[in-house]
């Protein structure tokens, strides 16, 4: 049997225990390491398993991760995020379709100092979905709006998605966190502008809410301070150099604690709780890290990366036309498992062959963050979708899945409008 | 063909000793006509800096080229070549640490068949801010392989261990103020964006050794081996012009686009640094008698090697 | 069993949370210190291997919580008898996988200690470490080990329902430690 064969029987025999009900990061680690067995000798795929096993989970690079969620998580615990919520309320509320504009701003605020997309989404829901059933919102809208601001989370820096991409591909977090900023952004506005219109078109869907006087809209804003200060100490620290990726991760989460302790806004088992939950999240992210490592040596000796980058770029179409079938790939991925498993299954893959292809890796990292985050709220496995559900169980969860629908739009253009203007993500990048 | 070698680097595919692994490869399969593919895994795909040599101990690939200089309680014989002796150049260090190697034949390469033994240039200090004599140094930060690390205490500044490419990335945010490092990379690394001064003072250098288990090398066909041997000898003297070549262009380059000044230090000042950086070499000598080696032997060993290869150098 | 899991998973979850909070100690002080003109330059080293010992003792307690990622594919079965086969198929792979990482850990630590490997820059040796890692990876095999146990009482009461059609189907319940 070929290597190649071995490598393609790989994948699909690590699909199919994916499938059974195995943990993702046990399926690359069973298939990676039976799979160098075959090529190599079973010593060197033992050994290789256990050097990679440690090497990743002792590596400097990856401490970032449960810096990054801590902060998340004290930020959610100590009610800071009620505060940023409120905030947006007061702001914009008033106009069609208020309270879900205001869900969506929140998540971007929120997302500024959480890293994941599921834990946005959670934080949000628990927040906004009662609030917009008390104004008679139609349940597809606040439910899909809940679940499409979460996807901020994994775009606007901090980003785990970011983190893993950059440690695997030997990436810049830094850059990558600048080059997805204005994205972020973009996507934000285009998701409120688009909650706007249907709104505006159907005014039953979300009727506005009460006005606030400027008075109140200023005092909503002292609520915000400590968070936007730490998101600013944390950022410009990282980007003038006065930290390391960890060390801002560090800082910002100790800043966090800091404010909630003397504001007594978080009890001792509030912390304990925060960091059972940060555990728990970043303990999944890195088994699956190192598992997508010895899944991608796996790959490696199969030759199969080196070839497929050799055989597509010889391949008589344009490059333009391999760069959508390669987000197709990863929509489609995203739609049948947990898009962040896809993503570290398949780089070794994809990211050589885009290079090769002469795309600037920082703008296929980003369009591939923003594909990756769509996954989590595509059917059948939606992970931002289940989390929404999980709050109003009555709700058909098909429903939910429609709610997201009319925001693909929304992404779609974003991905347009970065394809047409790399600059998007260029620019900050390119200052440093 | 008829044999197959995995071969594996652990930094990327455009560093000198990459070079060194692709043109060993290149030259082995056309001398054996064929006979011998090689398949090279640089930028460490299949195994990292740390773990090169157990990898292949494991038979994860048949040949690793890793760097000993970065483990010295695992290759203390090489770590010689970390404290600054004076050496001028890679192609003078590669050949010195080749002899030595051959001759001492110490314990620590005893399970590996060794292909090549070479080194990079020496070591120097490149910084942001002109930092000529001893006090500028008591303000800045430098980063570079944890083996320089006592060198650069020794000078008084603050040292900052990473690896190059945590460098690519600190130096640009100013978590460091500089590097210690080999210069090719103001070129391959564009460090010239932010260096603008090099002091011209040589320290050690880095270490590499390509290599392959004794089993390995039994296995293979006679023909074959001494192609290898043939090769063996050729690499430090080939790698080290090689390198020493990048490096003057990569200096060139550097003072004609980024305006990078070398700055040579006064006679004075080097005495300075001489005194500073000779306990080094002590620290040395005591912590490989303490370990049992005759740390003495080994070091006018390498002292009259590399006077020899001096004096041929220059002639 | 499943209280001995819960213990030794909180035990485990506390050690595990200890390094989180001293890593994040670490990184501050490194920064503070820094910012005052003295620098530690084996912070980065410290960091990696209490990360490591914090994600470590923490995949049991994840597992505990069903936290790892997985499709969950089977709760769509119907048929109790083939659900409980893959679940079982599923726990024991897990199971064989989480205890060969330990044992290949060990192994691995008995090389790097045997040929002197020394960290790079403290100059430490590494190999307690990676020992403290191989130790939480069979606490990991251990909570799939407790689970392959529910999961064989499980089909041993499904046989039992087939030939006796009165015995109720109940789920074991999921408890919980404090944490
Ligand atoms: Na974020
Ligand atoms: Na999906």
């Amino acid at each position: 049997m070929s290597t190649a064969m071995i490598g393609a029987l790989g994948f699909v025999s690590m699909f199919l225990m994916m499938f059974m009900g195995l943990p993702v990061a046990l399926a690359m680690l069973l298939v990676g390491v039976l799979g160098m067995g075959l090529i190599l000798t079973g010593d060197a795929a033992m050994h290789l398993l256990s050097s990679a096993v440690w090497e990743q989970l002792s590596a400097y690079s990856l401490t970032v991760i449960p810096l990054f969620v801590l902060m998340g998580q004290v930020a959610y615990r100590s009610g800071v995020t009620e505060r940023i919520y409120q905030s947006a309320y007061t702001w914009f509320g008033r106009t069609p379709g208020g309270i879900a504009s205001t869900t969506v701003l929140a998540s971007m605020g929120f997302s500024c100092i959480s890293g994941s997309n599921s834990a946005t989404a959670a934080t949000m829901g628990a927040m906004a979905i009662p609030e917009m059933r008390k104004y008679k919102y139609n349940d597809t809208l606040s439910t899909g709006s809940v679940a499409i601001g979460g996807t901020l989370g994994a775009i606007i820096p901090p980003s785990v998605v970011l983190i893993v991409i950059a440690v695997q591909t030997e990436q810049s977090i830094i850059k990558l966190f600048l080059g997805s900023l204005i994205p972020g952004l973009m996507l934000t506005a285009l998701l409120v502008a688009t909650i706007f219109f249907i709104c505006f078109r159907n005014r039953d869907l979300g009727p506005a809410g009460p006005a606030f006087t400027l008075k109140e809209k200023l005092v909503g804003l002292k609520g915000i301070v400590e968070p936007i200060a730490i998101f600013t100490v944390v950022m410009s620290g990282l980007f003038l150099g006065i930290f390391t990726p960890t060390e801002a991760g560090a800082a910002g989460a100790f800043c966090m604690v800091l404010v909630a302790v003397v504001r007594k806004q978080i009890a001792i088992n509030g912390l304990i709780q925060c960091i059972a939950e940060t555990l728990r999240i970043s303990s999944m992210v890195l088994l699956l890290l190192a598992a997508a490592v010895i899944f991608g040596k796996f790959l490696a000796v199969t030759r199969i990366p080196f070839e497929l980058a050799e055989w597509v770029a010889d391949l008589p179409v344009s490059s333009v036309l391999i760069l959508l079938v390669i987000l197709a790939v990863y929509t489609l991925g995203g739609m049948l498992m947990d898009s962040l498993g896809f993503l570290v299954a398949t780089l070794p893959i994809f990211f050589p062959l885009a290079s090769s292809l002469g795309f600037d890796p920082i703008w296929f990292t980003v369009m591939l963050t923003l594909v990756t985050s769509l996954g989590a709220v595509t059917p059948p496995v939606g992970v931002n979708v289940f989390i929404v559900s999980s709050f109003v169980p009555e709700v058909p969860v098909q429903r939910i899945f429609k709610g997201v629908g009319v925001f693909i739009l929304a992404y779609i253009v974003c991905l347009g409008l970065i394809a047409a203007f790399p600059s998007t993500v260029l620019m900050l990048p390119g200052i440093m | 063909s008829e044999i197959t070698l995995n071969y594996a680097f652990f930094a990327p595919n455009g560093t000198f000793p990459a070079q060194q692994m692709n043109y060993w490869a290149k030259e082995l399969e056309s001398r054996t006509e064929g006979a011998v593919e090689v398949n090279t895994f640089p930028g460490g795909t299949l195994l990292g800096a740390r773990d090169m040599y157990n990898g292949v101990t494991q038979g994860i690939v048949d040949i690793g080229l890793g760097s000993p200089s970065g483990d010295p309680g695992r290759f203390p014989v090489s770590s010689v070549m970390t404290l600054p002796l004076g050496i001028p150049n890679a192609k003078v260090a590669s050949l010195a640490y080749d002899e030595l190697m051959r001759d001492l034949q110490p314990e620590e390469m005893s399970k590996f068949k060794v292909l090549a033994f070479f080194t990079s240039e020496p070591v120097y200090i490149q910084t942001r801010q002109a930092a000529g004599n001893l006090d500028d140094f008591k303000s800045i930060k430098l980063g570079g392989a944890g083996s320089f690390m006592p060198a650069v205490s020794s000078l008084g500044a603050s040292p900052v261990a990473m690896l190059m490419p945590s460098v690519t990335e600190a130096l640009p945010t100013g978590v460091i103020d500089g590097v210690v490092t080999s210069r090719e990379v103001l070129k391959d690394f564009k460090l010239a964006e932010y260096i603008d001064y090099v002091v011209d003072y040589p320290l050690g250098v880095v270490t590499f050794a390509a290599v392959m288990t004794k089993e390995k090398w039994e296995s293979l066909p006679r023909e074959v081996q001494e192609v290898m041997e043939e090769l063996a000898a050729e690499m430090p003297l080939w790698i080290g012009r090689y390198h020493d070549g990048a490096v003057k262009s990569a200096l060139e380059w550097s003072q004609e686009k980024h305006g990078l000044a070398i700055a040579e230090l006064e006679e004075k000042e080097r005495v300075v640094w001489g005194e500073r950086l000779k306990h080094l070499v002590e620290n040395w000598r005591s912590e490989m008698m303490s370990k049992g080696l005759p740390a003495s032997d080994i070091l006018s060993k390498v002292e009259s090697i590399i006077e020899k290869h001096l004096e041929s150098d220059l002639n | 069993m499943k209280i001995i899991n819960q213990k030794l998973q909180c035990v485990l979850a506390i050690v595990g949370g200890s390094s989180l909070v001293a890593m994040l100690l670490v990184a501050v002080s490194d920064i503070i210190s820094r910012l005052i003109g003295y620098s530690f330059s084996g912070a980065y080293e410290v960091i990696g291997w209490l990360s490591a010992t914090a994600i470590g003792c923490s995949l049991g307690y994840t597992q505990m919580h069903k936290g790892h990622v997985k499709i969950d594919f089977i709760s769509g079965i119907r048929n109790e008898v083939v659900k409980s086969l893959v679940s079982f198929v599923v726990l024991l792979a897990s199971f064989y996988l989480a205890s060969l990482v330990g044992f290949q850990l060990i192994k691995y630590a008995f090389l790097i200690y045997k040929v002197g490997s020394l960290s790079e820059t403290l100059m430490w040796p590494v190999y307690p470490w990676v020992f403290l890692l191989a130790f939480a990876f069979f606490t990991f095999a251990f909570s799939f080990l407790t689970e392959l146990f529910y999961e064989v009482l499980n089909m041993v009461r499904l046989v039992k329902v087939k030939f006796s059609r009165k015995a109720e189907l109940n789920i074991i319940p999921n408890e919980e430690c404090g944490l």
